[in-house]
């Protein structure tokens, strides 16, 4: 087999990845959820287990499947990068014109930035934050998907449905569509998340850097492009550069991570600026680092001389680079990392509850929630009714993108337990249909100066109507048939919510008429203590109530 | 290079001309449709024709279904050859027929091939409903599969297609609704008859609020709302289930201890006679006490006095 066919494989695994990461987005809408893995990226994941199993203090086994990606790695370095993750396959074939040579005059030592980054993340962890584990490329890939990438589609169908409802003719296929798809590919409700924007360009910013190189995210940012390149600095099977070399340099050419090193001949060939000092060694200066090699067998395909190029055996981690963190990196990233974690201890949410918070079902402490929870957005992806929402600071800045319930965007879905389901880490405990039904998530209240019977004598009982638990949690008074002015007759009553029956899906507060917000709220369980307790210093004031 | 190949600048004028037309088409607001000639009564019928049956074999409730549209003259009597029918049932939500809060699946089924043997073209079921997705309601209630089996055209309501009519009524002056049902040659109203906490009952009447997927725009005048809609579109046919009826918690409870057997369909020609009876029979409650009925009667829509209205009872 050539190294082009073996480049071919590779493709095809990586495009074969990069689809089954579609089909978890779009597929585990509704029908098919129960029977795909929707989180089986983020089970490969060594960062996301290594975090969540740090802060959470507990062994994980569904986050076990890590370990493989770890001990390939260790083998044959960081295949993950090059043939499974499916940012890294977006960064890949967004090319720039010109990337490659503005990427020459970017200094090496940038490509530390990462391992801070994954230092920080795990010295967080390991103090019980997970605050910025928002950056492993798992997540971040998942949480766009869910509530930036659907959101889009979904949107651009319906504009062409709306399009197509002008004509008439067109109408039975707007149905077809509809019928066809909704529930299945595309999501039953629309699907409207209050970051999609925020979410999008971000996304579209980290795109936007392989203007500067290519595959800029994973050579100098990527949190768990650090992980494993730490574990592939001394992995026995990498590229080999060997007797037949020519310096010609079209390996370093291809390579879009910029992995191949050399010294001054090489860096002329390139057209880059003189280096200081060229790398010790006889046959060729050229020598593959395989901390950020991505196995992506590109230099192979691309090397003229066949004899050149091997995928070998090699002892050593190779010399020191400038961007290898060293102790002193270390120190300073862990400090930062601690410093970081204290500081979002003394915020606001520290001391009081966040007073808008309604996690998903199930969850109970917000503290261990918090140190479970890896904002992948796995459970924002299933949500039927896109009533989780990624949290802006609703719950302290500590809680960065972690789920939260806005019933007046959508209502907890009483047929639907799927986000405990789909959780990697357990954040979401995954519970039976029948045990979620009855998890108290908030508890609804009335705003008599709102609602339209109390307020205006209006006929009107939405919340009662479409109240789902067994025993209607609206409480209907004062029955009564009212002739008005005009001799119309309308049969008033007045709602309350009984808080012993309420479960706080907040489907009366969705579907409340009232303009604005609506006149009957979801809030937080009045039980003591239900949120807040986040800091690790244990301040926190009193109870919810 | 032979031919003329569009460049850039004229695809880009010919998407923008295109644009353009589709910008300025006829708008989707306010459809006038007007209000159809009230049918002659025919002398022959009862108003309601009742069929009681024993047990919830699909089979007998299929038979119970067909002898109540038998006794109003038959499925022949409303659809015609090449008719388009919608059947409208009420899918609340996802809600299991053993719960009632969604008309008996096999109900729906059996006016399904009614209309086929009759001679329709096509028959579509639909609704718009209120406690969950439609893909999630029209499964779970049994209702999709039942009617897509029976040969009906099983649809999603979408967004894009509901239009703005005007209705006219004293409370509603205009809702956007969907237009296959303002269209249809022939509407069946089968609802499920059921205890409603704010609407007091929800029957053929209330069923109809299926059709507009704006229906907080008739909360805070529903006793009035109702029969403005029942006015303006008029079902042909009104095809009540009462096999499994929830007489409180409704109208989304899952408490099964509000649901009584009655084994009985309801056909009729008649909305707001269907529900007069529906309300008496098997609510126990005086249709001169339901806000609905009240005003529906007031304006003409039909008659609640159960001693005026002929009826035809059978038992199977």
């Amino acid at each position: 087999m050539s190294w082009r066919t073996a480049r071919g494989l590779r493709r095809g695994v990586q495009a074969a990845s990069f689809l089954f990461f579609l089909v978890l987005a779009f597929g585990t809408l509704q029908r098919f959820a129960p029977r795909l893995p929707a989180d089986a990226f983020l089970r490969f994941d060594p960062l996301v287990a290594l975090g969540a199993m740090l802060a959470g203090r507990q062994w994980l086994w569904r986050l076990a499947l890590a370990l493989a990606t770890v001990v390939a790695t260790l083998v044959v370095g960081r295949v993950w990068c090059g043939w499974v993750c499916p940012l890294g396959t977006v960064l890949e074939y967004v090319r720039f014109k010109g990337a490659r040579r503005r990427a020459r005059r970017l200094p090496p030592r940038l490509r530390l930035a990462k391992y801070v980054l994954l230092v920080m993340i795990v010295i967080m962890a390991a103090f019980g934050s997970l605050t910025l584990i928002v950056l492993d490329p798992v997540t971040l890939a998942t949480r766009t998907a869910a509530a930036a990438l659907i959101p889009t589609v979904d949107s651009g169908v319906r504009g062409v449905e709306k399009l197509m409802a002008h004509v008439s003719w067109m109408q039975g296929a707007v149905e077809w569509i509809d019928t066809t798809a909704r529930g299945h590919v595309l999501p039953a409700v629309t699907p409207v998340f209050t970051q999609a924007l925020f979410l999008g360009l971000l996304f579209a910013a980290i795109v936007a850097l392989n203007l500067l190189a290519d595959r800029f995210w994973c050579r100098y940012l990527c949190p768990l492009g650090a992980l494993l390149g730490a574990l592939a600095k001394f992995t026995p099977l990498r590229p080999l550069v060997g007797e037949g070399c020519t310096s010609c340099s079209r390996c370093a050419a291809a390579c879009r991570l910029g992995a191949i090193d050399g010294g001054a001949e090489t860096r002329r060939a390139l057209g880059g600026p003189d280096a200081a000092s060229p790398l010790p060694g006889d046959r060729s200066d050229l020598e593959v680092v395989s901390s950020e090699c991505t196995v992506c067998l590109d230099c192979l395909a691309a090397c003229p001389a066949p004899e050149a190029m091997r995928f070998g055996l090699c002892a050593g981690g190779g010399p020191w680079r400038e961007y290898d963190p060293a102790r002193r990196q270390f120190l300073a990233s862990a400090g930062a990392g601690v410093g970081l974690v204290l500081l979002l201890g003394a915020g606001w949410w520290s001391k009081i509850s966040p007073p808008r918070l309604i996690r998903p079902p199930g969850v109970t402490d917000e503290g261990r929630f918090l140190a479970a929870c890896v904002r992948c957005g796995a459970c924002l992806d299933v949500c039927p009714t896109s009533g989780l929402q990624p949290t802006l600071d609703e719950a302290g800045l500590s809680g960065f993108w972690t789920p939260t319930l806005v019933p007046r965007m959508g209502a907890c879905a009483y047929h639907c337990a799927s986000c405990g389901r789909v959780c990697p880490t357990g954040a979401i405990p995954h519970l039976s249909l029948g045990e979620k039904r009855r998890q108290a998530i908030g508890a609804a209240v009335i705003d008599r100066n709102r609602c339209l019977p109390w307020s205006q004598g209006k006929a009107c009982v939405v919340c009662q109507e479409v109240c789902p638990v067994p025993r209607n949690a609206i409480n209907l008074s004062g029955g009564k048939l009212v002739t008005q002015p005009d001799g119309i007759k309308e049969f008033i009553v007045f709602p309350s919510v009984r808080a012993d029956r309420c479960i706080g899906c907040g489907l009366c507060e969705f579907s409340c008429p009232v303009a604005g917000e609506a006149a009957i709220v979801v809030r937080p369980a009045s039980r003591p203590g239900s949120a807040g307790d986040q800091s690790p210093l244990g301040l926190r004031r009193g109870h919810t109530a | 290079m032979s031919g003329h190949h569009l460049t850039r600048s004229e695809f880009l004028k010919l998407m923008g001309a295109a644009a353009a037309g589709v910008i300025f088409l006829p708008g989707a607001e306010d459809v006038l449709d007007s209000l159809a000639p009230e049918a002659a009564v025919d002398r022959a019928f009862p108003t309601l024709s009742i069929a009681k049956g024993h047990s919830l074999n699909a089979a007998h409730i299929a038979a119970v279904t067909r002898a109540a549209i038998n006794n109003l003259g038959g499925m022949k009597r409303f659809v015609h050859s090449g008719d388009v029918v919608v059947v409208k049932p009420n899918i609340y939500g996802p809600r299991k027929p053993e719960q009632a809060c969604t008309t008996n699946p096999t109900v729906v089924a059996t006016v399904v091939r009614e209309c086929l043997k009759a001679g329709a073209k096509q028959v579509k079921v639909m609704d718009n409903p209120c406690g969950g997705d439609h893909g999630q309601s029209y499964f779970q209630s049994g209702i999709g599969p039942a009617a897509h089996k029976a040969g009906a055209k099983v649809l999603q309501m979408s967004e894009s297609l509901y239009r703005s009519y005007v209705i006219g009524g004293k409370r509603l002056p205009r809702l956007k609704l969907y237009p296959d049902i303002v269209n249809a040659d022939v509407l069946i109203d089968a609802p499920i008859a059921k205890d409603h906490g704010g609407a007091q009952i929800t029957m053929a009447c209330k069923n109809l609020m299926g059709c507009t997927n704006e229906p907080g725009t008739m909360h805070g005048a529903l006793g009035q709302a109702i029969p403005d809609l029942l006015r303006f579109l008029k079902p042909d046919l009104v095809v009540l289930d009462a096999i499994r009826v929830r007489v409180s918690g409704g109208p989304g409870g899952t408490d099964p201890s509000g649901v009584r057997l009655k084994y009985t369909v309801v056909a009729s020609t008649n909305a707001v006679c269907a529900d007069a009876y529906g309300t008496r029979a098997f609510l126990g409650k005086s249709p001169s006490s339901i806000a609905q009925l009240i005003n529906a009667h007031d304006m003409g829509l039909g008659e609640i006095d159960l001693t005026k209205i002929t009826k035809k009872i059978v038992k199977l």
